[in-house]
């Protein structure tokens, strides 16, 4: 049919599939603004991801509501973010985001039964004091544990780890180039000082 | 019923300006010691209708409740003795008292917060040292609000008998009076000192357990928090091997020792309810054959 098909037959990509390949590779990366520079919003950053998870709106607003409580009042949140970024990766095991959930729901109906509200529709300073009253800031995160040692690990890690995984939260903690994300082409072009290399 | 609205409203007040259910609960109990027995009922029946009427039944509406009702049963229970028969004798006597009912209000404290984080910690909610530590500001409450509110009534009691009108409040614990039932001063303290012991040794001796049962969880398997042990301590030492084995008995056993530390108080607390008299006249009596042969011989 073509001039390369018996070099196909040896395994060997012909010179069309090559072309192919490093076309979609390019249109990929551009797509997802690898290489970007971060603004200074993390919802810049954020990746579009699958939305088969089982969170509805009501989650993905109450959990950025607690994001204003974890993280340091230097980052501004969106719903945005928090859905791309926790619910848009890979599911670490499978019933992890039901799990995460289910600590969502606890944290919810604690605020409405001793805070007179959804977690949404009160302070950041008091939505501290629901996780404090929940016995969440004084516990180890255990996966199996009571409730409050599960919103620890599957609530207030997740927060964590997609904000430090990110450039804004990396920068928080002076590291440009955090574990999980890819950092960017200006990364590689710094010295270990942030200077020439 | 009344007591049921105001602890309706007291309730819904509280959570809308954010105010801790313990210091709620502290409040109830202080009107258990200053205006009713049965104040914290209304107080727990206003809690609960809050709740229901809220669609919020939860793990803190029982650990709650129960903590509040634990806390004015331990009360009621000790000031039987302690208070059966005596009347207000004005401020110089409610000065007097008021010492003595910061202790009962302390102990009971102590019991109702050691028995209400132990069922937050068996609903599954939380661990027991964090559901204690949110439980004692309400014990600070209690204390507080009786004793203020006893140098209160002493105060205004003796105004009014300078004034000369008669009083005209309701029966409080202070002055309730059991018929037929009027034991010693004695008994009756060194009762409250074995409660006092007992809870204490509950609530504090499990919370640093739990505590440290929690830290030890952070080694995910006993051989390893077993080699950690073993390489800190060496292998050298006599006691190494003994350590080694009480600190792996913990970790294996520490939560299931919090878990039965309840039903162990519990019968302790009972325990010494029923036999504390003969107890006591059992040790004396030993104390004293020991001391006869001693000047036999």
């Amino acid at each position: 049919m073509t001039e390369n098909q018996p070099g196909s037959d040896d395994g060997v990509p012909s010179r069309r599939q090559f072309l192919t390949a490093l076309g979609g590779t390019a249109f990929a990366a551009a797509g997802y603004g690898y290489g970007t520079e971060p603004s200074g919003s993390v919802a810049v950053d954020s990746v579009t991801g699958s939305s088969a998870h089982p969170a509805s709106g009501e989650h993905i607003e109450a959990l950025t509501a607690i994001a204003t409580a974890v993280y340091p009042s230097a980052v501004s949140i969106t719903p945005s973010f928090i859905e791309s970024r926790v619910f848009g990766r890979v599911e670490p095991e499978p019933g992890h985001f039901d799990k995460l959930v289910t600590a969502i729901e606890a944290v919810d109906d604690h605020a409405k039964a001793r805070f007179g509200g959804r977690i949404t529709d009160i302070s950041a300073g008091r939505r501290r004091q629901v996780l404090q009253s929940m016995g969440v800031t004084t516990v180890h995160p255990t996966a199996d544990g009571t409730t409050a040692e599960q919103v620890r690990f599957y609530l207030v890690g997740d927060l964590l780890y997609v904000l430090f995984t990110s450039p804004m939260g990396g920068k928080l903690l002076g590291v440009d180039n955090p574990p999980g994300h890819p950092g960017g082409r200006e990364a590689y072009k710094q010295g270990p000082e942030g200077g020439e290399p | 019923m009344l007591a049921a609205v105001v602890g309706l409203l007291i309730v819904e007040i509280a959570t809308r300006t954010g105010i801790s259910m313990a210091y709620i609960g502290g409040v109830f109990v202080a009107a258990a010691v200053l205006i009713s027995p049965v104040a914290p009922l209304g107080g727990v029946a206003g809690l609960i209708i809050h709740d229901v009427f809220h669609g919020i039944i939860g793990y803190w509406t029982v650990s709650t409740t129960v903590w509040i009702l634990s806390f004015a049963w331990v009360i009621v229970w000790l000031t039987n003795g302690h208070s059966s028969g005596q009347k207000r004798q004005g401020l110089k006597s409610m000065l007097r008292m008021a010492p003595a009912y910061a202790a009962v209000i302390l102990i009971g404290g102590i019991n109702a917060t050691a028995f209400a984080a132990w069922l937050v910690m068996v609903l599954g909610a939380q661990r027991f040292y964090t559901a204690a530590i949110g439980f004692l500001p309400g014990v600070v409450a209690a204390v507080g609000l009786s004793v203020f509110g006893l140098v209160a009534i002493g105060i205004i009691e003796r105004l009014g008998k300078h004034i000369g009108r008669a009083d005209t409040r309701g029966h409080t614990l202070i002055e309730s009076e059991v018929p037929g039932r009027k034991p010693s001063k004695e008994s009756t303290g060194v009762m409250a000192v074995g409660v006092l012991v007992i809870g204490a040794g509950w609530l504090f001796g499990v919370s640093v357990l739990d505590v440290f049962v929690h830290d030890l969880g952070l080694y995910p398997t006993a051989n390893e928090f077993s080699a950690f042990v073993t390489g800190f301590l060496g292998r050298g030492s006599p006691i190494a091997p003994v350590v080694t084995t009480a600190l792996l008995g913990v970790y294996k056993y520490g939560e299931l020792a919090v878990v039965l530390s309840a039903p162990v108080a519990i019968a302790a607390l009972f325990g010494w309810h029923t036999y504390h008299d003969q107890m006591l006249l059992s040790t004396a009596h030993g104390i004293g054959s020991i001391c006869t042969r001693a000047s036999d011989d």
